[in-house]
């Protein structure tokens, strides 16, 4: 399968995603003991 | 998007009226049709894990053969049947997941799991997401 390997997204963290972004993926955190590469793509 | 996918995940887990293990064969199930190897890896790991989805059942979705579970099968089925066709399964596909014992609840639940998938499906896809090494373990490729 192709898939668009020209997008370059920015992967989020706790400090750098957006209020609501950064409260679910400190949610994550604490609760999984890792953020997931997806949740951190996912972040705005 | 994170907000949204979250929220609609955490509904699905707490809401749907399916079991951990019944959830989990719901995304596998789906991710399969749309050949997500990032959710595959990563429900693969939670099924391992965290809800206790039988390995057998598990494999058995990651290669497409049969689920030794009459229930699941029928579920991971009407799941299949469900993202496959886009939303439109077959009259035959209702009456069997009805007669492994669902209800039209639970389709409804398929509705919401697939509207979920679709989100984190679509979003590797296009990102390319690369495996965590949590998930590695259980790298999947369709045959």
């Amino acid at each position: 399968m192709s898939t668009i390997k020209m997008i370059n997204l920015e992967p989020k963290t706790i400090e750098t995603a957006d209020a609501i972004s950064s409260e679910i993926l400190k949610t994550t955190q604490n609760k999984l003991g890792l953020i997931p590469n997806m949740y951190a793509g996912m972040a705005c | 998007m994170l907000d949204d996918y979250v929220a609609a995940y955490n509904s699905f887990r707490a809401n749907s009226g399916f079991t951990p293990q019944e959830q989990e064969v719901v995304f596998l199930s789906i991710a399969y049709v749309n050949n997500c190897t990032y959710c595959m890896a990563a429900h693969s790991f939670v099924g391992d894990n965290m809800t206790h989805v039988p390995v057998e059942v598990t494999d058995a979705i990651r290669s497409n053969s049969d689920i030794p579970d009459v229930k699941l099968k029928a579920l991971s089925l009407f799941a299949k049947s469900v993202t496959m066709n886009r939303g439109l399964p077959t009259e035959t596909d209702i009456e069997n997941f009805l007669s492994a014992g669902y209800t039209q609840n639970h389709i409804l639940a398929v509705i919401s799991g697939v509207g979920v998938k679709t989100m984190s499906n679509y979003f590797n896809h296009i990102f390319n997401t690369p495996i965590d090494d949590a998930f590695k373990g259980r790298v999947w490729e369709k045959n």
